[in-house]
C-alpha cells in the first residue's frame, strides 16, 4: 500500500512511517500543506493521513481542496486539538479522526480498515460465513457448524462487525465507535468483557477459535489459528 | 399602571383641597360674625338694648351692600332689621333660603326674651367652590387624562426597552455570547446602562475566548511531547530484551495511556463549561440510549456480582448531543457500578415529569455523606470512600457538566441506602 502523510512534527512522522514500512508499505511524506496538496494531486495514494494543525495550508482546508477537485481518496485526520466541535469539523470531509497521541496500532487498524472499505467489493453483505461461522443479517441469526448461536443484540453487532473485517485488525477503540457508537473512552473494560462473552458463545466447545487477541492492539477474526 | 396610581391621587388631592377651601371659607364667615356678636354685645352690656338697636342701624346704613345680617326678636317673636326666622336657643345654625343660598346665624339670647342673630350669607361660598369646581373640570381632568395618556406612554416605552434587555441577557445566557444590548442614539440612562452590560459582555466573551484560546493552546503543546514520549515507548516495548522488560514498559505505556485519559476528560470540561451554544443539538430518545447503556454495562455488571436494569422504555425525546448524553449516562452508570461493593443493583430510569424529561440513575450502594453531596460534582472532587477505587475524579464532574450544557442541572439525593442522582431536561419546545 501507498500512503501520504502530511505531517509537519518532524518525530511523529518518523515514527509513523517507520511503522508503515515495518509493515511493508510506501509512506511519501510531506512537511507542510502546500507540499501536501502538490503530492496528493500528482500520484495516487491508497489512503491520506492528513495533520490538522499544518504549516501554511491547514489540513482541513488541504483536504477540503483535494474533494472539490474530485479526489476521493480515503482520507484520516490526525489532531492534537481533539474538541467536541473538531471532531464534527473534521468527519465531514475525513473518512476518520484520531486524536494524538495514539498507538501506531491504532492508526494501522483503522488505515487497513479504510483502505479495504473504499474497495467497491466492500458493501455491506446480508450474509457472511467463515469457517463454518455463519452470520445472516437479516434474519438476524448466528450458527456454526449448523447449531444454532443465541447471541444478545450487542453480542450480534460485535460479531457482525468482525466478520464484516474478517482478517484484519480491528482496535478497542475501533469497536467503541462501530458497535457501541461510543466516541469516548469508558473506563470499563466493555469491549474485553463482551468480546469475553462472545467467545464463550461462538468458539468455546469447538477445536479452533476465531476470535484471536492481537496483543498491544486488538482483535482479529480468522481462521488461521 | 404608575400613571393610573398619578391621576387617582392627584385627583384625591383636587377634592381635598376642594373640601379645604371650602370649609375654610366658611370659617373665615364664621369669624366674622363672632367678632361682630362680641362688639355688639360689648355695647349692649354696657349701654342697654337701645344702644344695641341704635349700632345696628348705624351698621345698616354704613354699608347698605354686602353686608352681614342683622335681627333682633322681642319676646312676642316679633323681629325688626333684617327679619331673620331665629331658632329658640342660642349659639350657631344654617337656615335653608328660598331660592338663595344658606344662612349661617349666631343667635345670642339677651335679657327680658330678646334675642339678638348676626348672620352671613354662604353665597360667596357657594361661589368660590363653583369655580373651583370649573376649574378642575375645565384644567385639571384634561390635565390628568393628557397625563395619563404619557405616562403609558412613557412607560410602554420603558418596558419595551426593558423587555429587550432581558432577551438580549437571555440571548447571551442561551445562545451567544456575542449579543449585545441594543444603545439608542438619545444616551439616556437606559442607554448609559447598556453601554455597562455591553461592557461587561466584552469583558466575558473576551475571557470565554482566552479560556477556549488556551484550552487548545495547552490540548496543542502538551499533546505533541505526550505524543512523542508514547511514540518512545512504544518503540521500547517494541525492541524489549526480555519479556519482563517489555510488561514493565507496557504497564508504563497504560500509564500514560490514564494521564492522557484525565487530560482530555479536563479539555472536554473546560471546552463544555466554557462553551454558550450546544455542539450538536438533535433530537434524540433519551429511552433509546439508556437501554442501550444499561444493555451494554449489564454483562459488566453481571460479571462482578452486581445489577443493573432500565425501568421504563417509553420514547422521551431531548434537544441535544447524542455523543454526550450517551457519555453521561455511562459515566453516572460507570460511578454507581465502580463505587459500590459486590450485590448493589442500579436504576435507571427515563419519564416524564411536571413537562421535563427526568432521568434518575440510583443505586441502592454506600451513598454519599448528605454533606459532601454538592462537592461531589465538582471537578477532581473525590470522596473518601473512592481514594481506595480507581478512577480520577472526573466522572461525575464531566457528567455534571455535560448535563448542565444540555440547561439540566443535575442534583443528587441520599437514599436509604444509596444514591439518586436526578437531571431534568427541558422538553423541545
Amino acid at each position: 500500500m501507498r500512503y501520504l502523510l502530511v505531517e509537519d512534527d518532524r518525530e511523529t512522522a518518523d515514527y509513523v512511517s517507520r511503522g508503515f514500512r515495518e509493515h511493508g508499505d510506501v509512506v511519501d511524506h510531506a512537511a507542510n500543506g502546500q507540499d501536501g496538496l502538490m503530492m496528493a494531486t500528482d500520484a495516487s495514494y491508497d489512503a491520506l493521513i492528513i495533520d490538522r494543525m499544518l504549516p501554511g495550508i491547514d489540513g482541513l482546508k488541504l483536504l477540503n481542496m483535494l474533494r472539490a477537485g474530485g479526489n476521493q481518496t480515503p482520507a484520516i485526520f490526525l489532531t492534537a486539538i481533539g474538541g467536541i466541535e473538531d471532531r464534527v469539523e473534521g468527519l465531514q470531509v475525513a473518512e476518520d479522526y484520531l486524536v494524538k497521541p495514539f498507538a501506531f496500532a491504532e492508526l494501522h487498524a483503522r488505515i487497513g480498515v479504510l483502505v479495504r472499505s473504499a474497495a467497491p467489493t466492500d458493501a455491506p453483505q446480508t450474509t457472511y460465513s467463515l469457517a463454518g461461522l455463519c452470520l445472516d443479517r437479516l434474519k438476524r441469526t448466528v450458527e456454526r457448524n449448523g447449531e444454532a448461536i443465541s447471541l444478545q443484540p450487542v453480542e450480534f453487532r460485535l460479531l457482525e462487525y468482525l466478520m464484516r473485517h474478517e482478517d484484519r485488525v480491528v482496535t478497542r477503540t475501533m469497536l467503541l465507535e462501530n458497535v457501541w457508537d461510543f466516541n469516548f473512552d469508558p473506563r470499563t473494560n466493555i469491549v474485553e468483557t463482551h468480546i469475553s462473552r462472545l467467545r464463550s458463545k461462538i468458539d468455546k466447545g469447538f477445536d479452533r477459535p476465531l476470535i484471536h487477541t492481537v496483543r498491544g492492539a486488538g482483535y482479529r477474526l480468522s481462521d488461521d489459528g | 399602571m404608575a400613571a393610573g396610581l398619578f391621576a387617582a391621587c392627584t385627583l384625591a388631592l383636587c377634592i381635598l383641597i376642594y373640601l379645604g377651601l371650602r370649609d375654610d371659607m366658611e370659617d373665615q364667615l364664621r369669624a366674622q360674625i363672632r367678632n361682630e356678636t362680641s362688639q355688639l354685645m360689648g355695647d349692649y352690656n354696657d349701654d342697654g338694648l337701645e344702644e344695641l338697636r341704635h349700632d345696628i342701624s348705624e351698621r345698616l346704613e354704613r354699608h347698605p351692600g354686602n353686608r352681614l345680617r342683622y335681627t333682633l326678636t322681642n319676646p312676642g317673636g316679633i323681629s325688626i332689621f333684617d327679619r331673620i326666622e331665629l331658632p329658640d336657643r342660642g349659639g350657631w345654625s344654617r337656615l335653608k333660603q328660598e331660592g338663595a343660598s344658606d344662612l349661617i346665624v349666631l343667635t345670642t339670647p339677651l335679657e327680658d326674651g330678646y334675642r339678638l342673630g348676626i348672620g352671613a350669607d354662604t353665597r360667596i361660598v357657594g361661589e368660590a367652590a363653583r369655580a373651583l369646581r370649573h376649574a378642575m373640570l375645565v384644567v385639571v381632568i384634561p390635565a390628568l387624562l393628557l397625563s395619563l395618556i404619557a405616562g403609558l406612554f412613557v412607560s410602554r416605552r420603558f418596558l419595551a426597552r426593558v423587555e429587550n434587555m432581558k432577551s438580549t441577557a437571555e440571548a447571551v445566557g442561551r445562545e451567544s455570547l456575542s449579543a449585545r444590548m441594543p444603545v439608542s442614539p438619545s444616551g439616556d440612562e437606559f442607554d448609559s446602562l447598556a453601554g455597562t452590560i455591553n461592557q461587561m459582555l466584552d469583558r466575558i466573551e473576551a475571557l470565554v475566548r482566552d479560556v477556549r484560546y488556551v484550552s487548545a493552546s495547552i490540548a496543542h503543546d502538551l499533546r505533541t511531547p505526550f505524543g512523542h514520549l508514547r511514540q518512545r515507548l512504544e518503540h521500547l516495548v517494541d525492541t524489549a530484551e526480555t519479556p519482563a522488560q517489555r510488561d514493565e514498559l507496557a504497564e508504563t505505556t497504560a500509564l500514560l495511556d490514564d494521564v492522557l485519559a484525565t487530560f482530555a476528560a479536563l479539555l472536554k470540561i473546560a471546552e463544555l463549561e466554557s462553551r454558550s451554544t450546544p455542539v450538536a443539538a438533535e433530537t434524540i430518545d433519551l429511552s433509546e440510549i439508556a437501554g442501550r447503556v444499561v444493555s451494554t454495562f449489564a454483562a459488566i455488571a453481571e460479571a462482578e456480582n452486581k445489577s443493573i436494569s432500565l425501568v421504563n422504555t417509553a420514547p422521551v425525546h431531548i434537544e441535544g448531543d447524542a455523543q454526550l448524553i450517551t457519555q453521561m449516562l455511562v459515566n453516572l452508570v460507570e460511578n454507581a457500578l465502580r463505587h459500590n461493593q459486590a450485590g448493589v443493583h442500579v436504576d435507571v430510569s427515563v419519564s416524564m415529569h411536571e413537562g421535563a424529561a427526568r432521568l434518575l440513575v440510583r443505586d441502592d450502594g454506600i451513598g454519599i455523606p448528605e454533606g459532601e453531596l454538592q462537592n461531589a460534582i465538582k471537578p477532581f472532587h473525590r470522596l473518601d470512600r473512592s481514594r481506595t477505587t480507581t478512577g480520577s475524579g472526573l466522572g461525575l464532574s464531566l457528567a455534571a457538566s455535560i448535563a448542565r450544557h444540555h440547561g439540566a442541572e443535575p442534583q443528587l439525593r441520599k437514599l436509604e441506602p444509596g444514591l439518586e442522582v436526578r437531571s431534568l431536561f427541558r422538553k423541545p419546545a
